[in-house]
């Protein structure tokens, strides 16, 4: 036995963010519970639902000029931000007030690989359960309707589609990265959720050129041709080019620091 | 030679202006069971939790078998199983998903088979067998103190750090617990802190006392015992009262107090010559026959009292 004990010490940890692997395996359990379960089958039957609905619509149907994967593409505009915040904002603040946090952070695992997990179990959880399925399935019935009128419901090219999950994926990540990162920062979910909505209001209106061309709030309000349609629906529908990519470029840069200073900041932090 | 178990050297802690511990220094060799002693408020937690890398040092450092637990913190903590002093699981784990889920934290992968083995082998061992599908956050006090158990033995530390294991049990499962650290003598080391002084003396072969953020005493537990208490006891019935005061009479009495058990009578007479105290105090109290006496011999020193004398001389210095 004491030799065993011996053995299992000096197994050593992986030296990239120790004890990542069991984190995010215990993260991402909880999307395979009912929890998960739950958030799946509801926003299958929102998305899905109203995909369909769209598709029977006729001229009177308001939403008509929104029909087909555009549509896909609104919802998760508005959506995914929401649901990033709405599980994210709770992320750390829920294990400190738990008193989880000081117990998970006394067995082998980094501070730094704790908040990746919290990073990573949301934002793989979501891109599964609310980008990929969603996408995929939309992917193959959408081009079988017959577009009676309306946008063309062809389907669009494969890379382009995976592009522009890519890019929703991106969009998510931010939203998660900032809600943990706030999470490290304030110790009540109220101040994290209201700077996280304040901010997605923000690239709604996209007040500033700053925002507009080097975060995703350019890729939302692009000044583009024809009313209504997004730089997205644009990029994947009618196959125009991107624009801005500095917005991609741009938002990816932002999430890689709020990562970094969420780890910085919860490195400090004693219990 | 081998590295101790647990070494701390010049340790200090504090928040603010309120300085918590003083430049502690401490020794656990390996496969020792040590108790960790001292009124509420006096630093053990906060020393476990330094050790455990959740509170940074104001000085001084800690080592786990040689690695500094601030430097290489993941790899010392690789090798200590931990009970915190407030035990909280994740509610929506059931007890199972509990010790899978820091099973997975420690590095050195398990096949699923042994893991599954291991599991059931710990919750056996501290009762909860039948609660194993039962949710964290419906387990009692003292059920979650059992959990907290073996979520900190799943791993097979080598070495063990308990913050007051037997805080919420009954006596059946303080005894349980007694019986587990006893079990592990000899190949895992045991830091544990505790206000119960009797487990301390029954399962402890070292013992640390923590007095307004000091250690005022650290050593085997025996050599807290062997120091000469200057006192006799006596137990006595019949009609005493006349023996009593014969005897604080006497020069070589220093003081005499009494504690009454049913008809008899139990004195602790301190002295100021024991050699005369030896020689004389038997025959005086023979000589006396309205009373008799049952018990004779030497005070022996208790834990409590080896206790309460170095926490005293630490308030008074």
């Amino acid at each position: 036995m004491a030799a065993e004990n011996r053995d299992r010490a000096g197994a050593r940890p992986s030296r990239l963010l120790p004890g990542l692997t069991g984190l995010l395996r215990g993260e991402l359990s909880r999307w395979l519970g009912r929890r998960g379960l739950v958030h799946f089958v509801l926003w299958s039957a929102f998305v899905q639902g109203l995909l369909v609905w769209n598709t029977l619509g006729d001229d009177t149907n308001p939403m008509r000029d929104w029909r087909g994967f555009d549509t896909l593409i609104h919802l998760w505009w508005i959506f995914l931000p929401l649901a990033a915040i709405a599980l994210s904002q709770n992320a750390i603040i829920e294990e400190r007030h738990n008193d989880t946090a000081p117990w998970v952070l006394s067995k082998p695992v980094s501070r730094s690989a704790f908040v990746m997990a919290k990073i990573l179990g949301d934002l793989i959880g979501l891109f599964v359960f609310a980008i990929l399925l969603q996408g995929v399935a939309a992917y193959v019935w959408l081009p079988k309707v017959d577009p009676a009128q309306g946008l063309p419901f062809v389907r669009p090219e494969f890379v382009r589609f995976v592009a522009v999950i890519g890019i929703e994926t991106l969009i998510l990540a931010f939203f998660i990265v900032l809600s943990v990162m706030l999470s490290t920062v304030f110790r009540r979910r109220g101040p994290v959720a209201a700077i996280g909505l304040v901010l997605w209001l923000v690239t709604w209106q996209a007040p500033g050129r700053v925002i507009k061309d080097f975060t995703f709030g350019g890729l939302i309000t692009g000044e583009l041709e024809g009313p209504g349609f997004k730089a997205l629906t644009e990029y994947l529908v009618f196959e125009q080019p991107l624009d801005p990519v500095s917005s991609v470029f741009g938002t990816a840069v932002l999430v890689v620091a709020l990562t970094a200073a969420a780890t910085l900041i919860f490195r400090r932090e004693q219990f | 030679m081998a590295a101790p178990a647990l070494e701390i050297h010049d340790l200090n802690k504090s928040f603010g202006r309120n300085e918590v511990l003083h430049s502690i220094d401490l020794t656990v060799p390996q496969g020792s069971i040590c108790g960790f002693l001292g009124p509420n408020g006096a630093g053990k937690s906060t020393t476990m939790k330094i050790v455990m890398g959740l509170l940074r040092p104001s000085g001084g450092r800690a080592l786990v078998f040689g690695r500094d637990v601030h430097r290489d913190g993941v790899g010392a903590r690789a090798q200590v199983g931990y009970l915190p002093q407030h035990t909280r699981f994740h509610p929506y784990r059931n007890c199972r998903e509990v010790l899978s889920y820091v099973a997975h934290l420690y590095p050195g992968r398990r096949p699923a088979s042994e893991l599954r083995e291991l599991i059931d082998e710990k919750l056996d061992a501290v009762g909860l067998a039948d609660k194993a599908n039962r949710r964290a956050g419906a387990l009692s006090g003292g059920e979650a103190q059992r959990l907290g158990l073996a979520q900190a033995l799943i791993a097979e530390p080598a070495l063990l750090i308990l913050d007051e294991p037997a805080a919420s049990l009954d006596p059946h499962g303080r005894q349980q617990v007694l019986g587990l650290l006893d079990g592990l003598r000899g190949h895992t080391t045991v830091f544990y802190s505790t206000h119960i002084l009797e487990d301390v003396q029954r399962v402890s072969d070292i013992v640390a006392i923590l007095a307004n953020g000091r250690v005022a005493a650290l050593g085997p537990i025996e050599d807290l015992l062997e120091a000469p208490t200057g006192g006799w006891t006596v137990r006595i019935a019949g009609q005493v009262a006349a023996a009593r005061e014969h005897l604080e009479a006497q020069p070589w009495v220093s003081s005499l107090t009494t504690r009454v058990r049913g008809d008899q009578e139990l004195w602790t007479v301190d002295v100021t010559d024991d050699g005369t105290a030896a020689e004389l105090m038997l025959p005086l109290l023979l000589s006396d026959e309205s009373c008799d006496v049952m018990e004779f011999h030497r005070a022996e020193r208790t834990l409590e009292d080896a206790y309460l004398e170095v926490v005293e001389a630490s308030h008074g210095g």
